[in-house]
């Protein structure tokens, strides 16, 4: 499985072993360049950039005035975050968003996985009708959405009527109440077929004798899949935790086209606020605080799951 | 070694030549970039005429979207000197690029041309420069479905207040479930708030020397509750945020027959003349938006909506106000055509009328009714009332849609909205302030 | 992943031997579960069904009630509308130019961080040169930043390099794409050093070594890469959002929001349609290299 750990140790093992010191200078130099066309664009465009957000943070700037008129202005920013429901809102959203998306999306993940996993004719059939919502671009996936929950009696609502009987379906995407689980609905849609295919690649790599050992023991079907299936793909589940609460937290695209934010708050995401703060607003200064927050909240968040991932392999190994 | 290095330098060079900004040409004539959001194909028309007259300024049109993601791009194309000339649709986009220093001022590029005298109005004006020409104005209305009205025998009123608006929309609405007919249809955004300027007047939202807002008003709650009225409890309008998600669009349901009327501004004309893709077998006929009290609002139902503006850092400024001073004057004509009405004095109503009716596919009398047309549309006996003072638009108007929509769906009372308005703007505006 | 390789083929040979066994009632318990599976991953894609059925009819049909699944009479009209090809309907956007927008920028934003990536990721993992973990590093930590915080700097950068509004801004920031050198690095580090030490002795020098021993060997990892920048590439919104003003540079997720924005043009059909086209290239490249695909999401997959 791969993960985003930096395996350094193993490169470390076998360096050049350099002869003599200007050999060594010439193979530096020859690094050097090597890295140098990516580095070039990586410190300019990322780099930098990111510098300058931390900068721009304890500033007040309208970015239309040109970075002449930029005004220091210390923490304020920072301050003021606090008690503004723009922001305490999109927090709130946000970590909702993330609690109810990445498990959801993991656990139906995993149950289309254990379904590939069967021996079933062309195999390959289902993986790719179950990975296309994922290649879709979100743009394309807000627009299908939007016709499909069409509050005034699109596919979805016409279904709960017809079948179901509902007289008062819910309004989704109208609806302050239903806004933010649709929005999740589709996300979780979206991201199925990502968490199957990762989870089937780490059931399929898990060795059939301990199934078979666990059979002659007499354990079910649900205690091989509790004691045996789920334990193994623990890092699995790690991994697309990991990457699942860091796109979660990133969540723009579908905010932006189907529902800017609205109805009233109940869907403005902390990216969103970002964007709107600084284009909208025009209040730079405060929207770069608003995403260093972020950063700081997304980093946090990598570095702990990575310490649990780390002793919890450990745990494993022993 | 030596060949690594010259094949790494060879591709170095060609990286940084990706980076050389792309010289152009220098020429006689002067290209103007015009950018704006119409999309009647009027702006087409109308640069062809000036392109024939002037050819020594000739103007590209360069279209943008009139929305969140638009702006921003126009905003950084301005940062960008990639704008010449362009039409800001809304006051408080000419404010925030005004106050920015993004416009050049018109009244030095056009010293013979007072905008000020020739169209009516000071809102564009800061200090001594004028910063963009208030080329149009758009009035709202109600567009009503004649035969609607007749079959419910419901005679079409010159004058109505809300209560009485919103009993003739319940009368109206027929049908269940998806087969429902609305009444009426609102706008699709929160739009009450300039109901309440109709009122009061523009400038009525903010305090400006206090930096408070007067969000505390009743008539905030007042204007608020009254769509949740008509759209929530008498169920008789489509309701906003339905029309919003679904991106209803206010004309389609109109002269689809799913609505019996709409409110809306002037340039849905463009709509009523197009029988091609809006056939329909019934006349438009027209009606004031329904007043707050029974003597009808102080100030004519409508504001300045096209400002077009020259972009400061352009090269060619003097060409640039040349050619929107034509096309605020004699070149809104080509507008007119497609519905849009002009501000300039220099019009008499009956011109403006005649040219709105030559753009028709049928004959004008067939489609649309208009002794109300004249009387609603062209009604000039009330004022346009003062602009609205701008300190933090953006954010006042964010937090007004907030929890507007939260009054029309029944979450919030208006005075629980009014309150939190309040004490949101008031918190935005002291972050501004100071 | 890669140690589970050889266990992984063992496993797959084993359970071949094993259906040779196998009788007809087992090949019947297949196909139950065949059709169980399919009916499962197939509700997954039925709004995609909808949305190609919807774009297929007339205006008025695509909410008439009662709902009808197909178009009653099947009209291109709609494909036509976003094509830019309709003799009556014009939106303001094409999809005609898009596709060959989006086409520009993506091969570039495909070729040139493979390049890059290949060039910087055999430094770092297989020279030792000063600087080179904490270089790494940085690399690792700015690849979670998202992409809110950059949007005005780099707007700023591009104005100020003369690509702003160009497709080179939409191509010079992708030239350095950190998760490329991470995936790649971990790729190169498992080649055996004979290999290398081999094509030393032969006299290559760096390049020669990257380009006839190290890109070889990781063929499958740079062509997994190549279809992951390609769908990210294809499916960017935000970059070009900020970096492009003008209709006529658009690419396909622009162009597809400028239609939805623009309802009483396109209209309900045209928008469905221009989905389908916007989908249709990485469906196309899905289905053909689907394996790689598979494979790449499965070895790699940190970003979403």
């Amino acid at each position: 499985m791969a993960t985003i750990r930096p395996n350094l140790r193993r490169a470390e093992i076998k360096p050049e072993q350099p002869k003599r010191s200007s050999l060594r200078m010439k193979d530096n130099v020859a690094a050097y360049l090597l890295i140098f066309p990516n580095m070039a664009v990586f410190f300019l465009w990322v780099l930098l950039p990111v510098i300058f957000t931390f900068f721009l943070s304890f500033t007040e700037w309208n970015f239309l005035e040109g970075i002449d008129n930029v005004r220091f202005s210390g923490v304020d920013n920072y301050r003021n975050l606090m008690d503004d429901p723009w922001f305490t809102d999109s927090m709130i959203n946000t970590t909702l968003y993330t609690i109810v998306v990445v498990p959801v999306t993991m656990a139906l993940g995993l149950f289309f996985a254990l379904l590939l996993d069967k021996q079933v004719y062309l195999p390959v059939i289902p993986r790719i009708l179950i990975f296309i919502p994922y290649i879709t671009s979100p743009v394309a996936i807000a627009a299908i959405w939007m016709t499909l929950f069409s509050p005034n009696w699109g596919p979805i609502n016409v279904f709960l009527f017809d079948t179901f009987g509902i007289e008062d379906p819910p309004t989704w995407f109208a609806s302050s109440t239903w806004a933010l689980p649709a929005l999740m609905i589709v996300t979780i849609w979206k991201g199925i077929g990502y968490n199957a295919l990762i989870y089937l690649a780490g059931l399929q790599s898990i060795p059939e004798s301990l199934y078979e050992v666990a059979a002659i023991d007499g354990a079910g079907w649900w205690t091989r899949f509790k004691s045996v299936t789920l334990p193994l793909l623990s890092p699995t589940t790690f991994f697309l935790g990991i990457t699942g609460v860091m796109t979660s937290f990133r969540v723009f695209e579908l905010v932006a086209v189907i529902t800017q934010g609205g109805p009233g708050t109940s869907t403005t995401v902390i990216a969103y606020s970002i964007y709107r703060a600084g284009f909208s607003f025009y209040r730079m200064g405060y929207a770069s605080a608003m995403a260093v927050i972020m950063l700081i909240i997304v980093i946090t968040f990598t570095y702990v799951q990575w310490r649990i991932q780390q002793r919890q392999t450990r745990f494993m190994r022993d | 070694m030596n060949n690594l290095s010259r094949r790494l330098t060879v591709m170095m060079v060609l990286l940084s030549l990706l980076i050389i900004p792309a010289v152009s040409a220098q020429d006689d004539v002067v290209t103007i970039r015009f950018w704006n959001a119409d999309t009647s194909g009027a702006t087409e028309a109308a640069i062809e005429a000036w392109n024939s007259d002037n050819p020594n300024i000739q103007v590209e049109f360069v279209p943008y979207s009139n929305d969140d993601s638009g702006h921003t791009q126009v905003d950084t194309a301005l940062l960008a000197g990639q704008v010449d000339a362009m039409i800001n649709f809304g006051i408080q986009r000419v404010d925030s690029r005004a106050r920015a220093g993004l416009f050049a001022d018109l009244s030095e590029l056009l010293p013979d041309f007072d905008i000020v005298e020739e169209f009516g109005t000071e809102s564009t004006t800061y200090g001594d420069a004028v910063y963009a020409i208030p080329a149009g104005a758009s009035f709202f209305m109600t567009y009503i479905n004649a035969d609607a009205f007749a079959e419910a025998g419901i005679e079409v009123p010159e004058n109505w207040t809300w209560e009485e608006f919103i009993a003739i929309a319940e009368e109206l609405t027929t049908g269940s479930g998806p087969s429902t007919r609305y009444g009426a249809m609102l706008p699709t955004w929160p739009w009450m708030d300039e109901v309440a300027a109709y009122e009061r007047g523009w400038d009525f939202n903010v305090n400006v020397d206090a930096c408070t807002t007067n969000f505390d008003d009743p008539i905030w709650a007042e204007v608020a509750t009254i769509r949740y009225e008509l759209e929530t409890v008498a169920g008789a309008a489509l309701p906003y945020a339905e029309a919003r998600a679904a991106q209803l669009v206010q004309q389609n349901q109109l002269y689809g027959e799913s609505v019996a009327m709409i409110i809306s501004g002037t340039w849905i004309l463009r709509s009523t003349q197009n029988t091609v893709e809006l056939p329909r077998d019934f006349v438009t006929t027209f009606a004031p938006v329904p007043s707050l009290t029974e003597d009808g609002f102080p100030y004519r139902s409508g504001k300045f909506d096209d400002f077009m503006a020259v972009a400061a850092n352009s090269d060619h400024p003097e060409e640039a106000a040349q050619f929107l001073a034509w096309l605020a004057t004699d070149g809104y004509l080509f507008y007119t055509e497609k519905g849009r009405f002009p501000a300039w004095q220099g019009f008499d109503a009956e011109v403006v009328a005649e040219v709105y009716f030559s753009g028709f596919e049928v004959p004008a009398e067939e489609i649309l009714d208009i002794e109300a047309f004249i009387r609603v549309a062209l009604d000039n006996t009330r004022p346009l009332a003062p602009q609205q003072e701008l300190l933090g638009n953006a954010e006042l108007q964010t937090i007004w849609r907030e929890e507007a929509v939260r009054v029309f769906n029944g979450e919030l009372t208006g005075e629980e909205a009014s309150a939190n308005m309040k004490e949101r703007g008031d918190r935005a505006l002291a972050s501004l302030c100071d | 992943m890669s140690g589970n390789n050889a266990h992984f083929a063992q496993f797959i040979q084993h359970r071949k031997q094993k259906n040779w066994t196998r009788n007809i009632g087992d090949k019947l318990r297949k196909a139950g579960v065949t059709l169980l599976v399919f009916v499962f991953c197939f509700m997954m894609v039925i709004p995609f069904i909808w949305t190609i059925s919807s774009s297929l009819k007339a205006e008025r049909e695509i909410f008439a009630y009662p709902p009808q699944f197909f178009p009653t009479e099947v009209t291109f009209d709609n494909y036509l509308i976003v094509m830019g090809q309709h003799e009556r309907i014009r939106p303001q956007v094409s999809l005609a130019r898009a596709y060959w927008n989006s086409i520009i920028v993506t091969i570039p934003g495909v070729i040139g961080p493979l390049v890059t990536a290949i060039l910087a990721a055999y430094a770092f993992a297989r020279l030792k040169f000063p600087a080179r973990d904490f270089l790494f590093f940085l690399y690792l930590v700015t690849m979670i930043v998202p992409i809110q915080v950059l949007i005005v700097p780099q707007f700023m950068l591009a104005n100020a390099l003369g690509i702003y509004n160009t497709h080179w801004a939409l191509i010079i920031p992708y030239l350095s794409v950190a998760y490329a050198v991470f995936l790649l690095r971990q790729s190169f580090m498992s080649i055996p050093q004979d290999l290398i030490d081999a094509a030393k002795i032969d006299g290559a020098g760096h390049l020669g070594v990257i380009r006839h021993v190290i890109v070889p060997a990781s063929s499958a990892t740079i062509a997994a890469l190549a279809i992951l920048l390609f769908v990210w590439r294809w499916n960017d919104f935000t970059h070009p959002l900020i970096m492009l003003n003008r209709r006529d540079l658009y690419t396909i997720p622009l162009a597809l929001s400028a239609l939805i924005q623009d309802r009483e043009n396109a209209r309900t059909g045209g928008l469905l349609a221009g989905t389908i086209l916007a989908i249709l290239p990485l469906f196309v490249v899905f289905v053909i290299a689907n394996r790689q695909f598979i494979r790449s999401m499965v070895h790699t997959g940190v970003k979403g």
